[in-house]
């Protein structure tokens, strides 16, 4: 009985139980992106993307930022652009001590490509843990983002999480992909499919296609679904998970996304059921499903619209994201979202929350993670480049409603990424809602449960130096505040050593 | 298939303010099987749409403090679903009841008491006496809860509704005013005796087994031996540890003032207050002088012939 009235009273980690384990791209600002984390050999490890928005300046996405947030050269390899790979041990974290615990473990190697120097990796963008058949232990495994010019994106494997080398990749990854983020445990195999191509489509390739293997390291990858489904309107496979008997995968479409799920059983391709459709019914604005979850026997599903929630190339955004959640029998439910009347009957968010936790700027649900009995989500929120963007480019109503409270007012209010909780998966409240303080950490992108806590990865891509608006117009300096960071969230109980 | 764990009734307690309620419902609460809730008024309305709002089906307000009235479940909805009560998560109370806007009362209260399953109920709303209509809505949502009618000596409730923080309010709103002299004056032992008069309709409804009636003033001179008849009458345990559980009602989540935007939900003098302070708690005569009145009469006779009939 006693236990009973504890359960009732866990509260769950508010934002005073989060410290801050690592700051400034563990002291390498250009290390932007915490883009993959798993715990693994006792330690945290965290794969970086670097200097995303110097990336993104040469890239043929559609974009409309007036003034470019950070300072970038002409070249974006005359940056050092080798992602890197580090890990935490919590017992060498030394209170105070910034960045302290940390180690860099691998870097990314130099590949002469047609004469050009470049990094073979730019990013690791996915990352788990699994035991193949010639396995002899847990491996780490980790999905890469490319150069368009390099040699295509490969999955990387780890005994010790010091070495990594690369393993042989199903048929159909050619060189045009360069980046793929899924790489997913279930029933014994290992599950992934390519994610982007080069060109400026880093979340689409056109292959929505997953591949799986039980013995990774050795090959033997085969498709497990019809391309698409079926349908060509998938344009790729944007997240995966296992959640009892069924593998589920989230497909981006530009009419909406779907989610097949399978028992991933008999001769490949695997017998799939579509469970949900149309973007549960929003249509576009629910154009790819940007995060996963199990919890308490649910599968939940976070929405998100590409390129930062406002896909300019497809005309769809800005919109918030919206939550649904999967029952084992199929029936899914409306989280946080716009009450509608669908073919399955009418939805309204149990939450009581409107798309984006009723923030337009919350551009998706990026990640998700059960920890401790409690639900966490962390979201991209674009409120911070609006401080860049081309104004004149704005709704007339848009641009209303910003000049009414102004831009520093709204950045300095509800700049930074978002994280919420919940504990029965219905009921949500913030941790924060302005990037534990720190306006530029402007996305949650990795979750990850330990015993040591609940390990936070904000993206922060505004350094190493920043745009600001200074006597002398616009120019660049300093930015103390950028760089990715990791924070950790603890139950008192259990503090770092 | 098993069958889904069962929900226990609740229990309540039906008590006029300032009769030690606050501290003997918190008590009771704290039993290891109990779950002690703050003030809910739920039963004040019939769908959560007028609780929400604090209108009437006819648009017309229910009380001037129905904002603070509510104060009571948005703290319990904020404990049960976030497990803390923060500004933050009295929001998220708020969204809970906006969703449930077209629910019943009864339906609310039933899916909280199967939130706190298997714990059991224990929870008092004094504004529910106001009207038989409203204890007439707990009865038909709960029709096997128990209740544990709350007496204190009409001269002392008295006397401690007038010195309470918000006790003249209170005396206002339910007109307990004495208009037989030449000048108005606030009249404490009208509220102590409509009240009584309430719950005794009420209570008229219900077969004995149902209803057990207890003296306060009983209770906190011989805290062991009535904690633990009243355990026996619950059908709970009346071991040493449940009853040491008992007297320690400070420990309730409920025991303190809420955060800025659900302070309430319980007698604030309680909230500031609410250790168990042990020692004799006396019972003033009823024929004696009321210290409130200019002419210093005693209780109105049937003032003192009701409260006689109640072990005075």
């Amino acid at each position: 009985m006693k236990q009973m009235r504890c359960a009732a009273a866990h509260p769950g980690l508010g934002e005073r139980a989060f410290v801050r384990i690592a700051r400034n791209g563990f002291g390498d600002a250009l290390n932007s992106y915490p883009h993959s984390m798993a715990w693994f050999k006792d330690r945290l490890v965290v794969g970086t993307t670097r200097s995303n928005l110097c990336l993104f300046k040469v890239s043929k996405i559609e974009k409309k930022l007036d003034r470019w947030p950070v300072e970038c050269p002409d070249y974006v390899y005359d940056l050092d652009m080798r992602a890197q790979i580090w890990s935490f041990d919590p017992t060498e974290a030394r209170p105070g001590v910034e960045n302290s615990g940390w180690t860099l473990r691998a870097r990314a190697p130099w590949i002469d490509a047609q004469g050009e120097r470049l990094p073979r990796e730019l990013g690791y963008r996915g990352m788990c843990v699994f035991k193949g058949t010639s396995d002899r232990e847990e491996c780490l495994y980790v999905a890469t983002y490319t150069p368009a010019r390099g040699f295509g994106t490969r999955i990387l494997r780890s005994e010790d999480g010091i070495r990594f080398d690369e393993i042989p990749m199903p048929e159909g990854f050619d060189r045009s992909v360069i980046t793929l983020r899924l790489v997913v445990p279930f029933k014994g195999r290992l599950f992934t499919s390519p994610t982007g191509k080069a060109g400026g489509n880093p979340n689409q390739t056109g292959q929505a296609v997953i591949y799986a293997s039980a013995d990774p390291a050795g090959g033997s990858w085969e498709p497990v679904n019809l391309p698409g489904f079926g349908d060509p309107g998938n344009i790729g496979i944007f997240e995966m998970v296992g959640c009892g008997d069924y593998l589920y995968a989230g497909t981006g479409n530009p009419a909406g996304y779907q989610i097949w799920r399978t028992r991933a059983e008999g001769p490949a391709p695997y017998d799939w059921d579509c469970v949900v459709t149309n973007g549960a019914y929003r249509g576009p604005l629910n154009q790819g499903v940007a995060s996963f979850a199990v919890h308490q026997g649910l599968v939940y599903a976070g929405s998100g619209i590409q390129h930062g929630g406002i896909d300019r190339g497809a005309g769809i955004g800005p919109a918030g994201p919206e939550l649904i959640r999967i029952h084992e029998n199929g029936r899914w439910d409306l989280v946080v979202g716009s009450s509608r009347d669908t073919p399955e009957g009418a939805r309204a968010p149990l939450s009581g929350y409107t798309p984006g936790f009723n923030n337009l700027f919350n551009g998706y649900f990026w990640q998700m993670e059960s920890h401790d009995g409690w639900l966490y989500l962390g979201t991209f929120d674009w409120t911070t480049m609006l401080r860049y963007s081309e104004r004149g480019a704005w709704p007339a109503p848009f641009r209303k409603m910003i000049e009414r409270v102004g831009v520093e007012k709204l950045v300095q209010t509800r700049g930074g990424a978002e994280l919420y909780r919940s504990r029965d998966g219905e009921n949500w409240l913030p941790v924060t809602t302005q990037g534990f303080g720190n306006a530029f950490n402007y996305g949650i992108r990795t979750l990850q449960s330990t015993p040591y806590g609940l390990a936070v990865g904000l993206v922060n891509p505004f350094g190493p130096r920043v745009g600001f608006d200074g006597p002398d117009g616009y120019g660049y300096r300093y930015n103390p505040d950028g760089g990715l960071e990791i924070w950790l969230g603890q139950k008192r109980e259990r503090n770092l050593p | 298939m098993m069958d889904a764990p069962s929900v226990p009734d609740p229990v309540f307690v039906l008590a006029a303010p300032r009769s030690f309620t606050s501290l003997i419902t918190a008590m009771i609460g704290q039993h290891p099987e109990l779950y002690g809730l703050p003030e809910l008024n739920l039963f004040q309305c019939d769908l959560m749409e007028e609780f929400n709002t604090g209108l009437t089906p006819d648009g017309i307000s229910k009380s001037p403090v129905w904002k603070t009235m509510r104060h009571g479940l948005l703290r319990t909805v904020a404990e049960l679903y976030a497990g803390e009560q923060t500004v933050e998560s009295i929001h998220m109370a708020e969204r809970w009841l906006a969703r449930r806007a077209d629910r019943t009362s009864a339906e609310v209260f039933h899916e909280l008491c199967k939130s706190i399953a298997p714990l059991r109920v224990v929870e008092k709303s004094p504004g529910v006496l106001r009207k038989q209509v409203f204890m007439d809505r707990m009865l038909e949502a709960f029709p096997n809860a128990r209740f544990i009618h709350l007496l204190r000596s009409p001269v002392d409730q008295g006397r401690s509704v007038l010195k309470a923080k918000g006790g003249i309010g209170v005396l206002l709103a339910m007109n307990c005013v004495d208009y037989r002299g030449e000048e108005a004056a606030l009249e404490p032992q009208i509220l102590w005796h409509d009240t009584q008069v309430q719950i005794l309709r009420f209570l008229d409804k219900l077969p004995d087994e149902q209803f057990v009636t207890v003296r306060g003033e009983d209770l906190l001179n011989d805290l062991d031996n009535s904690l633990g008849a009243l355990c026996r009458w619950l059908g709970v345990s009346d071991d040493v540890e449940a009853i040491a559980a008992m007297k320690r009602p400070e420990e309730s989540a409920y025991s303190c003032l809420g955060p800025a935007n659900a302070r309430l939900g319980n007698d604030v003098n309680f909230l500031r207050s609410p250790a168990l302070r042990e020692g004799g708690v006396t019972s003033t005569p009823l024929d004696a002088p009321l210290p409130w009145r200019a002419d210093a009469a005693p209780l109105h006779p049937r003032v003192q012939a009701l409260a006689r009939e109640l072990g005075y």
